[in-house]
């Protein structure tokens, strides 16, 4: 039974490559970033997509991707405090329910499952965008909640050197140097970067008499790495693209604020590296991907004894071919493969597994006003696991894009992570994969366009069930096991308008969202922790003659932190604010400036329960650019 | 129009939030327990380790029935703190060890108000009182921590080498095991001296007293079986020990009437005599989900087990009569896992 799965798998495998590999026709387009001022929310691919813009990239340019992410959109992310592990637990999926790639590959940490975003540096990053929908397994499968999907890449019609420098409140500073060159056929940017802070921000200690000021204590973090990402046109008209980059981060952790003594350390080295191989023919769009991706995760605590490591490697290939029968009609196969091995000290040896991911999906405009769009996936790893994931789409679009409504199903599915497998004690090599059932429903409309001027409204609505979550719980004995124990019941609605403006030399946009998430286990019939039920935000960009300015206000309601939900953090509102502007427009040389200032009115906060997070601090962040 | 704009900037840069309400939040309203002279049952509650800091004392009155919940966090309007471990009374003072924030808590018996509070331990377990001094625990120490009761300094530390645990005065003996080595010490109360050491099986960390002797229960939690001994206090050797091949998850080791004793295994409480050779048989098999404590009150006749149920959601003590009829039924806090007398 295993022979003949690896003898379908290698066949897939071959008949991938050779798609790729046959044609001759060439795109010779080098796509470049282009600059949005406001985040772009599109259908593409019959997924909700959201993407970065530019002035957020810009003002947070010297923080990590968990900064850069919640403090430019209604994203709500969990962690100990700033630069320490971050996490999201979107629409109540769990953090191993959201999927990260960059530039296409996974990288989630297979060990845990979740993807720590403070553990990359926005610097590295040249664009992001998030996906959401029943078909987002068509980019990677497990994600019940979004895709993001990190890129960086090489781009530029000339040669530029990039010095990007800042100073921020409580001892952070940064430095970020980057280096384009286009020789040939060849366009490359190799990326510097080092970040360190104290974070030993004053708080008002509410757990102790008095509730006394104190010093965030033993919170300094350090984060430095290099980049590397390529794109070259080969003969033939093949395009082959790569990237490298080695991220270090070592974190003190900062103690509870109920405790007197704090050690505890967590040095994370992280090595990904892709090579992409495309080529385009005239009825055929194909690529191929190799990929190779190493963390290193260490956790040490002197007081308790504890020395913790955690390695894990995994090698990856990604092919897809898509082939359009005419232009109303698409047929692709995509393949994603696996080779992850582990070892950590809560394994009694090294662990392996292979996974793959084939994918088929067809894309059909009906008429002038709807299409559909379908998607099957078989998830499996050659022994008992084998999942098959569908969605199924209806797209209306009318008016000249001005009305596109989206109605989508599908089924998705979530691989334990090895931790959950194999660590002992409790670890537990029969758990099933977490399942999730969704419907969504998604609306956008152009209620105003004239002249420079945009309205547009957009709405969501989904309804999700997911089974057999898994869950760490004591069973027999008190000792704690890993469990299909939760099914979890969602309902949401993410509401937004937004107002566009724009002319020759100014632009702006004005926006508010609203998030409702209803995330409930369905056997207690209570609500999960961590899940914000609403989220509320108001944004504000402007640019003009080459100056900007950003507003975001972000009110975050209670959160249950018990799953009896007797105890809960409150609500909370913050209002952060930025600027920038060119200080100098020579021939060789440009220097802009930005500074913001986050959490405007010192608002007292916690993102997690005793864990105190910073009040107003301000960045000044200075970029210098030759040639 | 520029001025108004610089008033409003500066009345955005001095605004300071100065509420208190930012912490993890309950419904308030919770009723102290009165003082008087009624027995009650004191019951620590861990809370969840590490993310919820939200360990939590509760009062059980004896006679009324009546439960009072979140006792210390009402009465001084702070949090216990995370792994409220275990308890001890000296005259009309209760000493708290809360765990994981390295703390002591000393608080009035009598309106369980604050009297002081000791830090920087690094991870406090019990405490055991002798003439003007007290003796501390930890779990990752490697010493046991001496104070002046008085002063409240700490005056001596004894070496160990290990974590300890259990914490017993026996004439001017202090008797403690290093739970991972197996290692039951004999150590002088006075001149603070390690003065015999006897090697048996590791985790020991179960002991009651009965008569002259110990009694210990070496817990298993990866698959090896637990093991009883009895260890005479005189001479310190071992008079008898049996393996409890049956009882896998055996912890919870109490004396029970004379010259017996009570265990418990999973959801299960199992009873033994004196005699090691005889049979263990089941005591009582309720409804509980992962019993973490016991306690049983000679005067009353009655025994108390503490249900951690998921060791995430709110425990429960249940009240048993000597004759195994259930009397109550206590919901408490999260993970109870220590239970004191105040008869």
């Amino acid at each position: 039974m295993a022979f003949r799965k690896i003898l379908i798998y290698v066949f897939f495998q071959l008949f991938c490559s050779f798609s790729v590999l046959q044609g001759s026709e060439v795109d010779t387009n080098i796509q470049l970033r282009t600059a949005e001022i406001s985040a772009k929310l599109e259908f593409e691919n019959f997924l909700k997509v959201r993407k970065s813009d530019s002035i957020s990239r810009i003002l947070f340019m010297n923080e990590n991707m968990a900064e850069w992410l919640q403090k430019s959109s209604f994203l709500h992310f969990n962690t100990l405090g700033y630069g320490n592990l971050a996490s999201i637990n979107f629409r109540g999926t769990g953090a191993s329910g959201t999927k990260v790639l960059w530039n296409g590959l996974p990288i989630n940490n297979g060990l845990v499952g979740q993807f720590d975003f403070a553990g990359i540096p926005s610097f590295f990053i040249d664009n992001f965008q998030f996906s959401i929908g029943a078909a987002t397994f068509q980019k990677t499968s497990g994600a019940l909640g979004a895709v993001f999907d990190l890129q960086s890449f090489a781009a530029g019609n000339k040669p530029k050197v990039l010095l990007n420098s800042s100073i921020a409140s409580f001892g952070a500073k940064s430095v970020g140097l980057s280096l384009h060159f286009n020789k040939k056929n060849l366009l490359s940017a190799t990326k510097l970067f080092y970040r360190e802070a104290a974070n030993d921000f004053h708080f008002t200690n509410i757990a102790a008499p008095n509730f006394p000021r104190e010093k965030n204590e033993h919170a300094g973090n350090k984060q430095f790495g290099a980049q590397y990402d390529f794109v070259s046109q080969l003969k033939h008209q093949f395009l082959l693209s790569g990237s490298m980059h080695v991220v270090k981060t070592e974190r003190q952790l900062p103690k509870l604020i109920t405790a007197k003594l704090a050690a505890e350390t967590q040095d994370d080295l992280s090595f990904r590296s892709f090579l992409k191989l495309r080529k385009d023919f005239q009825k055929l769009k194909s690529f191929v991907s190799l990929g190779f991706t190493f963390d290193d995760l260490r956790y040490e605590n002197p007081l308790a004894g504890i020395y913790s490591k955690g390695l894990f490697y995994n090698s990856i290939f990604r092919g897809q071919s898509v082939y359009h029968f005419s232009e109303k009609t698409q047929l692709g196969f995509a393949n994603l493969s696996q080779f992850q091995q582990a070892e950590n000290f809560g394994f009694t040896q090294s662990v392996q597994r292979l996974m793959y991911e084939n994918s088929l999906f067809f894309t059909h405009q009906l008429n002038k006003y709807f299409s559909i769009h379908a998607n099957v996936q078989q998830v499996g790893d050659f022994d008992s696991l084998l999942v098959f994931n569908q969605s199924l789409s209806l797209n209306f679009d009318a008016f000249e894009n001005k009305l596109a409504l989206k109605l989508s199903a599908g089924t998705n599915s979530n691989i334990p992570s090895l931790n959950d497998l194999y660590w002992m004690p409790g670890g537990n090599p029969n758990l099933l994969s977490e399942r999730s059932k969704s419907l969504n429903f998604d609306a956008r409309v152009v209620i105003l366009e004239k002249r420079n001027h945009r309205i547009i409204f957009e709405n969501s609505s989904f309804a999700q069930n997911i089974n057999d979550k898994i869950l760490w719980q004591p069973a027999e004995g008190a000792i704690w096991t890993a469990q299909n124990l939760q099914d979890v019941e969602i309902l949401g609605n993410e509401m937004e308008l937004n107002y566009d403006f724009k002319s020759n030399k100014k632009s702006g946009t004005l926006g508010a969202a609203w998030a409702f998430t209803d995330a409930v286990d369905a056997k207690n019939n209570v609500e999960l922790i961590y899940v914000p039920r609403h989220v509320f935000t108001v944004q504000a960009r402007g640019s003009w003659n080459d100056k900007f300015v950003f507003y975001q206000f972000k009110s975050t309601a209670r959160r249950f932190i018990s799953s009896e939900n007797d105890l809960w953090l409150p609500n909370f509102q913050l209002h952060q604010i930025g600027f920038g502007a060119n200080l100098y427009d020579g021939k060789k040389v440009k220097l802009m400036a930005n500074f913001s200032v986050n959490n405007l009115l010192n608002t007292n906060y916690m993102l997690m329960a005793w864990r105190p997070m910073p009040g107003r601090n301000y960045s000044l962040n200075i970029q210098m650019q030759l040639w | 129009m520029k001025n108004a704009f610089f008033f409003f900037v500066l009345l955005l840069l001095g605004a300071c939030t100065e509420d208190l309400d930012f912490g993890p939040q309950s419904e308030k309203g919770t009723v102290l327990p009165v003082d008087n002279s009624a027995s009650k049952l004191w019951i620590l509650n861990e809370g969840n380790f590490g993310w919820g800091a939200n360990g939590s004392l509760s009062i059980y009155d004896i006679q009324s029935n009546e439960v009072y919940n979140e006792v210390f966090k009402n009465t001084n309007n702070y949090p216990l703190g995370d792994v409220a471990h275990s308890l001890t009374f000296d005259d009309s003072l209760a000493y708290i060890a809360v765990n994981n924030s390295n703390k002591i808590e000393i608080i009035h018996k009598r309106n369980y108000r604050q009297i002081a509070q000791i830090s920087n331990l690094i991870s406090p377990r019990k405490i055991a009182f002798y003439k003007d001094v007290f003796f501390v625990s930890d779990l990752y120490a490697e010493k046991i921590s001496v104070f002046d009761k008085q002063s409240l300094n700490q005056i001596h530390s004894i070496e160990t080498g290990d974590w300890n645990e259990d914490l017993f005065i026996h004439n001017n003996l202090l008797i403690t095991a290093n739970v991972n080595k197996g290692e039951l010490l004999k150590i002088n109360a006075i001149t603070y001296r390690i003065e015999q050491k006897i090697t048996l099986e590791p985790q020991l960390t179960s002991f009651c007293f009965s008569e002259n002797s110990l009694w210990l229960l070496a817990e298993k939690i990866t698959g090896e079986v637990p093991k009883i001994y009895e260890v005479n206090l005189d001479d310190f050797q071992v008079k008898q020990s049996r393996l409890l091949e049956d009882f896998p998850f055996a912890r919870n080791l109490i004396a029970f009437k004379n010259k017996e004793f009570l265990f418990s295994d999973g959801n299960r409480v199992m009873h033994f005599q004196e005699d090691l050779s005889k049979p263990i048989q089941i005591w009582l098999k309720g409804d509980f989900s992962n019993i973490n404590y016991m306690v049983y009150s000679k005067s009353l006749k009655e025994l108390y087990i503490a249900d951690a149920k998921d060791f995430v959601q709110s425990g429960t003590v249940f009240r048993y009569a000597e004759n195994k009829t259930l009397l109550a039924e206590i919901p408490v806090g999260r993970i109870p896992g220590f239970m004191l007398l105040n008869e």
